[in-house]
Formats: structure tokens, C-alpha cells, sequence
């Protein structure tokens, strides 16, 4: 038996992302991809947790429905989950004997080897190793770059432990019949979250300062970029709220630095105002927007595709913004590049929407490709005088030249009101109206930034399922599994969203056009139905949950 | 004397408004610290205290009602090397942007914060703000003000903010001195200016002439005990001056910097950064 698909579960605190991680590694380590996506709730301790974990010799974005093996760390969890078992799975649990199941005490085997039960989490990684006969030098390796700053004593008790539990469930005859897992290559693979890959980016991109108000799922973000300050020099600062984050990067992003905010809808909800701030002074700004189910404060730690709607009407007063939703961890690396170029370049706000399955995930990349990427300083040469500046001046493109306060003697004045050219107050309704015009002449241009997605597949196939963000992935896969059954599926995914573009090559796509979304409306469905796009079906996920590769399958086969 | 700092935009402040003497003690209190414009950032919220800003020769930001302490603190984060200045009125400040207010007490960033205080939203045309008198009769509060006054300068001390003062918009000379003290000190000055409204004022300029009394010499600002006394005087007589002065760690503590000068993260960083994740 194959096992290419492993759920552990347990209660919050129990150390299941720990467990999770450390195999992600050791699997990363033997030449895989893995694609790991945690589910759990919003609370400190107890109830019903999973760190999911699919790994293969190809990239891989999703996850099946059931899982080939099931690690529980306690009782109630295993009644939970156990249903997510596929029929030939196995499950390792420390309570209930199941006829497909091993009945291990991971408490016990760390009590019993180290007199502290702290390690049982190490117990648990080396059960599965077993299983899957993985190296044991590679465990080693991982477990010491892990362990190694709390000291040598903790390294070699977590090694042992692992070890111990190698040997206990290798007399075990019920896992004769597993494949054993082959080291592929020797590969120094990239591994992180979403959350880490856009902080990265953002890094990159040359982000020199970051407030934002913890909220799940993009906390990670501010926390990435605090952990790591001291080498980048950003300037992270937890603000009292999400009004303050906003107004703070924006008196950040006005003296010359680029800043970025990060929040999920709720937060976003209260940043309105300044979104509105950026467009009228012509403040850049670059938002995160992790997206969770709402309205209100919803499922807080789950999933969803809701905000799309509110980010591309959030504000009062009209004006131009971009709006990006990054399908993978690897997407939103580049992504938050562009959208702090195209946010400096036109003095707009970016706002980038991701949501806890990009955030939270572990996904895996073979590396980053950083070399062709150019970043441009927008700013005007430093500490030249520049006769009559004014930080509104009218030009053809409607993007007006930009300076830092104090770098020269000329005054950067920037405005809330309507502002003449200078940036002072002005009640005067034809400046206004050359005002309005400046600000939405840039419009023409920012359409013109994005790329055209391209079809995946072949022209002629019956249907096409197109997708935004995140569900690139699994679409892809589902497309993929028609395949083997003989039926052409193209897809096709938008990780730029506004200005949306939409290719001729769409436009006459002849066969059966589908959208896949997690929210209930099918709002990116709306977006393209205004574009001008005729839709036959959309398939819509709201239960807090990401979409499944068989589930997603059956409900495609339904419309076929 | 303050030529540097004049500038010709047209007010949009009443003929004879108390917001004028603030306006000449701004540009006083720049000349004196030998300041140029282009070193000094004033932000403002909403209100025609906020409109200050543009009546003279500095770099502005003229942000959202209640914000101007968020925009302040992210500008002198970045760029420590610019005066940073906020002027908003009492509903603009302690109203909308109370919240911002107490953090930045917490804070304690190099800023120095200007509080118009007219008692009394003078632009939406005399609603109460969070400083009018209990009792006091609007047109909105038909029947009296309900709520007891915010009492800004107690609230700070309490909190420990580093720098509480009270000016009055009708002497100037008095009022520059004690901006430029708030400006010269390390951390959050909170600079209350009593500033009557000759339009929607409850009570006349006169009415705070009568009551106001300086500190003098004898006063020592560091005495909390005794700030925290004198903070409370209003009904009888009013001080004005320094009331409260703590030495506190400002943020952005040894980072006299310029993020605004530094482009990129090197290479080599970012390189470790990503080998971090492999």
C-alpha cells in the first residue's frame, strides 16, 4: 500500500503543527513535495485540530478527500477525524483499537525513554517515519537544526525517542504491507507559508516599514517581519488598532519609505477610510487582506474567497486601486513585488487578497527565481531642487513626480480635502473636476499593467473551470483526474483581479465555462459577467472549508 | 521675523479667530528653534484648527479626522531627522482620535501635539465636544451637556506622558515659549491650547483672561503629585504652562534613522533569509 497522504490530529497545544512540520521536513528532505494545509480553531487549548499533509514526487496544491493515514494524539480527536480515513488507510491513535489501526501511546513511549512526556511529539514523527521507512539520518539532521537551540541534552532525547519508536512499530505487522518511501534525490527545496512567502516578498520588494493590529490569518505577516527586523532594518510596529496601522504606514509611506499593512476583513473594515486617504493624498499603500468567512467576526481561523467584492468597492469617493489574489505561496513571493511597484508607480493603493489556506499552508517550491526581478525607485534624484514642485502637478499621465519631505528644500504638502496642484485645500469646483479627472487618467494606464492569463489545457476541451486565488491548485488536479478518465477539462486562473483582463482566447473558448470560488454570491463570477464574459456555472464552497480534490471533482461531473 | 515659515494661502478661518495667535507661536516657535521648512512636517486631522498647516511654509500632511497621531508616529519612524508636529482641535483629537491618543501617551514618540481647544465643535456650527462644560446648552444639547468634560491634561499625567502643558491662544509670546519647549523635548509633548471660539464659544475670551494664571518659577513640573493637583484646577482659576515634564524612553529608542535613505535589503540577506526555509 501507498501512502501519499497523512492527517494528524489533536487537540490546540498538543503540538500537532510541531509533528507536521518536522515530517514536512524529513519528506522535503528525501526528494518530495509536500503541500500541507492546517485546520483548526479559534481557541488556546482543546477541541479538534489537523495538519494535513499530501506529499508527492511532483508539486502538488491540494488535498484528497480522505487521507491514507491518520495520526491521532487523543480520543475525541480520533472520533472526529477517523471518518476522513479511506477505507485501506490506516490509523494510529493512543486510545481506540481500530481493526485498520495501531493503538501506540506516544506519552507513554517518551515517558518511558526520556521520564518527560514533552517528547511525545517526537514519538509521534518517528512512528510515522517507521512507517514510511524513512532515512534515519535524515531525521536526525532535522531534528537537529530544530532542536539545536535548546541545547544538546534536548537534541539527543528527541533522537532517541524517535529512534525507540522507529524500532516499536517496525515489529509491527500490520505495516508489512506498506511501500517503503525511497529517497528521491538530495534537493535543498524551499518550505514555507503563505505567510512567510509574501513577508519574504515583501522584503524583497524593499518594504521598510509594516503596523498592523494582529488578526488571524495574516498576523503571521507582521510577525515574520518583526522576527526578522534586525537583519532587514524594517521597522515593525503593532498599532492599537487597524485605523491606526493604516494611518501609520501611510505617515510611513509619505516620508519615502514603502509600507505595508496587513489584516484580515474586519480589520480591513476599519482601514476603509484610509484606503480613501491613500487614493485622495496619492499616498502608496500596499494592503494585505487575508481572507477568513465573515460578515462579522465568522469562522475566525477557516477559509474563504468573501472579500473580493468589498476590496473592489471599499472607500467612499471614487478612484483607481489594483487588486491582486495570489494563487500559492510562490505567487504571492512575486506578487507583493508587483504590487509595490505598481503602487509606487502610479501613488496608488495595492491591495493583495489572500486567505487561511494560502496563508496558513506549508507549500513547497524547488526555489526562487530572484535575479530577473528589477525593482525602480519612483522618487524624483535625491537633494536636487526642483523650480515650482508641486506634489499634485497635472501631467498627461496623471501621475505626478514625487519627493521626500526634508531630502530638499521643496515642501511636500499632501491633502485629505480636494487639493489644488500644490496639495493645499481648495474648495474651487474646477480644480476639482481637473482633480478627479488626474486621479482616474492614471486608470488607463494601470489596465494596462496586468498580464493575460492563459488557458491550461487544450482549446477544444468540453469545459473550462476558471478560478481566482487560491483554487488554482485544485483545479488544476481536478482537471488532471478528468484526464484519466478520458474527458478534456481546460482551466484557467486570475491571480490579477482589477483591472481585470480577459483574453480574446476566453472570450471564444467554445465549451462549457465554469467558476470555482469558496464564498456564496460567486463574486469574481459577477466581475467577469460585467466584463463582458458569459458564465454557464459556478461551483461555490461557503462552509469555511477549502475545496477537496474528489469533492470538487463530483460537483464538476455534475454540471458536465 | 517669520518669514521663512509665512506663506500667502487664504484662510478659511473667521475674521478675528484665536486660531491666528496659535498660527503666529507655530511660526514663532519654528524661527526660534532656527528650523527651515523643510525640516518640519506638520499633520493635521479634520476641523479648522487641522487647516493650520497650510497657512504656513512646511511640508504637510492633512490626513482624517481623529489620525493625526498614526500619520505623525509612521513619518518620525521612518525619518527621525524631521520635526514632527500635530495640530487638531479638542473633537478632533480627544473625540475621533482618542483612542490614538492614549497609545501615543504609551508610545511616547518624538511629537509634539498642538490641541486647539475651543470646548465645542465649531465647524459642524457648536455641538458639544468631549471638553465642553457639564451642563453647557447647545443647539444639539438642547437641554445641557450630559456628559462629564474629558479633562485631557489629568488623563496624560496619569498616563505618565512625558511632556503635558496648557497654553493660551491669547498670549502669544507666552504660548511660542511653550511650544518651543514641547519641541525641544524628547518624547510626546501634549500641548492644550485654550482657545476661545468668537463664533460658537460658550464663553468669551475675556471669560478665560479673568480666570487664567501662569505658572510661574516656583513651579516644579516634575512634582507629579503636584501636576496631578494642578491639572485638576479649573473651575476657580486655570493654570497655564508646564504642568507635568518626565524624562521616559521614547520609542524608536537609539534609532536616530532614515529608513528613507536605505533602498534595499542586501542580497546576502535575503539569500539567508530564503536558505532559512530549505
Amino acid at each position: 500500500m501507498k501512502i501519499e497522504s497523512i492527517l494528524i490530529c489533536g487537540q490546540a497545544g498538543q503540538g500537532i503543527q510541531t509533528i507536521g512540520y518536522l515530517l514536512s521536513k524529513i519528506l522535503i528532505k528525501h526528494g518530495y513535495y509536500i503541500f500541507a494545509w492546517q485546520d483548526f480553531q479559534s481557541r488556546i487549548r482543546g477541541g479538534e485540530s489537523s495538519f494535513r499533509l499530501v506529499f508527492k514526487d511532483v508539486p502538488v496544491y491540494s488535498l484528497p478527500s480522505k487521507f491514507d493515514l491518520i495520526l491521532s494524539l487523543d480520543e475525541n480527536n480520533t472520533k472526529f477525524y477517523s471518518p476522513l480515513l479511506k477505507d485501506s488507510g490506516l490509523i494510529i491513535s493512543d486510545s481506540e483499537n481500530f481493526e485498520n489501526g495501531i493503538k501506540i501511546s506516544f506519552e507513554e513511549i517518551a515517558q518511558k525513554i526520556s521520564g518527560e512526556r514533552i517528547y511525545s511529539n517526537s514519538a509521534a514523527v518517528g512512528v510515522v517515519c517507521g512507517i514510511l521507512g524513512l532515512d534515519i539520518t535524515i531525521l536526525e539532521e532535522i531534528f537537529k537544526l530544530q532542536f539545536m537551540s535548546k541545547g544538546e541534552t534536548v537534541v539527543k532525547n528527541n533522537i532517541e525517542i524517535a529512534k525507540y519508536s522507529i524500532e516499536l512499530i517496525s515489529q509491527n505487522n500490520k505495516i508489512i504491507k506498506i511501500d517503503r518511501i525511497k529517497k528521491l534525490s538530495d534537493t535543498t527545496k524551499i518550505l514555507f507559508t503563505g505567510n512567510e512567502a509574501i513577508s519574504l516578498g515583501a522584503i524583497f520588494a524593499g518594504c521598510k516599514f509594516v503596523s498592523a493590529y494582529p488578526m488571524t490569518p495574516s498576523t503571521g505577516i507582521i510577525t515574520y517581519l518583526s522576527e526578522t527586523s534586525q537583519k532587514t532594518g524594517i521597522l515593525a510596529e503593532q498599532s492599537e488598532d487597524e485605523i491606526s496601522a493604516i494611518n501609520m504606514a501611510l505617515g510611513a509611506s509619505y516620508a519615502g519609505v514603502k509600507s505595508l499593512t496587513a489584516t484580515s476583513g474586519g480589520g480591513f473594515c476599519l482601514m476603509v477610510e484610509g484606503l480613501s486617504l491613500s487614493a485622495m493624498t496619492e499616498v502608496p499603500i500596499v494592503i494585505i487582506l487575508g481572507q477568513r468567512p465573515g460578515p462579522a467576526t465568522g469562522l475566525p481561523t477557516r477559509t474563504e474567497q468573501g472579500e473580493l467584492n468589498f476590496v473592489l468597492n471599499a472607500g467612499h469617493g471614487e478612484f483607481p486601486r489594483f487588486v491582486f489574489a495570489p494563487s500559492d505561496a510562490e505567487t504571492a513571493f512575486y506578487t507583493i513585488i508587483k504590487a509595490f511597484e505598481l503602487s509606487q508607480k502610479y501613488r496608488v493603493p495595492a491591495i493583495i487578497l489572500t486567505d487561511q489556506y494560502l496563508a496558513d499552508s506549508y507549500w513547497t517550491i524547488d526555489n526562487l527565481d530572484i535575479d530577473k526581478i528589477e525593482t525602480k525607485n519612483y522618487f524624483l534624484e535625491k537633494g536636487k531642487f526642483i523650480e515650482n514642485f508641486q506634489t499634485y502637478k497635472i501631467t498627461e499621465t496623471g501621475i505626478s513626480p514625487r519627493l521626500k519631505p526634508g531630502e530638499t528644500e521643496n515642501l511636500v504638502i499632501v491633502d485629505s480635502d480636494e487639493h489644488d496642484e500644490r496639495g493645499n485645500l481648495t474648495e474651487d469646483n474646477n480644480v476639482r473636476k481637473l482633480m478627479v479627472e488626474k486621479r482616474w487618467k492614471k486608470f488607463d494606464l494601470m489596465k494596462q499593467e496586468f498580464g493575460i492569463p492563459k488557458i491550461c489545457g487544450e482549446k477544444d476541451s468540453e469545459i473550462i473551470l476558471i478560478s481566482w486565488g487560491t483554487n488554482k491548485g485544485i483545479v488544476s488536479k481536478v482537471s488532471l483526474m478528468f484526464k484519466e478518465v478520458g474527458i478534456k477539462v481546460a482551466t484557467i486562473n486570475y491571480t490579477e483581479i482589477f483591472p481585470l483582463k480577459i483574453s480574446e482566447e476566453l472570450i471564444s473558448f467554445k465549451g462549457k465555462k465554469i467558476v470555482i470560488e469558496n464564498n456564496f454570491t460567486g463574486q469574481f463570477t459577477t466581475l467577469l459577467e460585467k466584463s463582458g464574459l458569459k458564465i454557464d456555472n459556478k461551483i461555490l464552497k461557503y462552509n469555511g472549508l477549502p475545496f477537496s480534490e474528489e469533492e470538487l471533482f463530483l460537483e464538476v461531473k455534475k454540471v458536465l | 521675523m517669520t518669514e521663512l515659515f509665512d506663506n500667502k494661502v487664504k484662510s478659511a478661518w473667521c475674521s478675528g479667530c484665536t486660531n491666528f495667535g496659535i498660527l503666529t507661536a507655530v511660526k514663532r516657535a519654528l524661527t526660534r528653534l532656527n528650523l527651515l521648512p523643510k525640516d518640519v512636517v506638520l499633520v493635521s486631522g479634520i476641523g479648522q484648527a487641522a487647516k493650520l498647516p497650510h497657512y504656513l511654509n512646511c511640508n504637510v500632511f492633512n490626513g482624517l479626522h481623529g489620525r493625526a497621531l498614526p500619520v505623525a508616529t509612521g513619518i518620525k519612524a521612518v525619518n527621525t531627522k524631521l520635526t514632527v508636529v500635530t495640530v487638531c482641535g479638542d473633537g478632533d483629537f480627544y473625540g475621533e482620535g482618542g483612542n490614538h491618543f492614549l497609545h501615543t501617551i504609551r508610545r511616547n514618540p518624538d511629537i509634539t501635539s498642538l490641541v486647539h481647544n475651543n470646548q465645542v465643535y465649531a465647524l459642524t456650527k457648536g455641538q458639544a465636544s468631549p471638553t465642553t462644560d457639564f451642563g453647557t446648552k447647545t443647539r444639539l444639547q438642547f437641554d445641557g451637556v450630559k456628559e462629564e468634560p474629558l479633562n485631557p491634561l489629568l488623563l496624560a499625567i496619569t498616563m505618565n506622558c512625558s511632556f503635558v502643558a496648557r497654553g493660551f491662544a491669547g498670549n502669544i509670546e507666552h504660548l511660542t515659549e511653550i511650544i518651543s519647549e514641547g519641541m525641544r523635548h524628547k518624547g510626546f509633548a501634549l500641548i492644550d491650547i485654550i482657545q476661545p471660539c468668537i463664533t460658537f464659544g460658550e464663553h468669551k475670551v475675556s471669560w478665560y483672561k479673568d480666570k487664567i494664571y501662569y505658572l510661574d518659577s516656583t513651579y516644579d513640573p516634575t512634582d507629579k503629585e503636584r501636576a496631578l493637583k494642578k491639572a485638576q484646577e479649573w473651575e476657580q482659576k486655570i493654570p497655564v504652562g508646564i504642568i507635568y515634564k518626565t524624562t521616559r524612553r521614547y520609542i524608536f529608542p537609539g534609532k536616530e534613522q532614515n529608513l528613507v535613505e536605505e533602498n534595499k535589503v542586501p542580497r546576502k540577506i535575503i539569500d539567508d533569509l530564503i536558505s532559512t526555509f530549505k
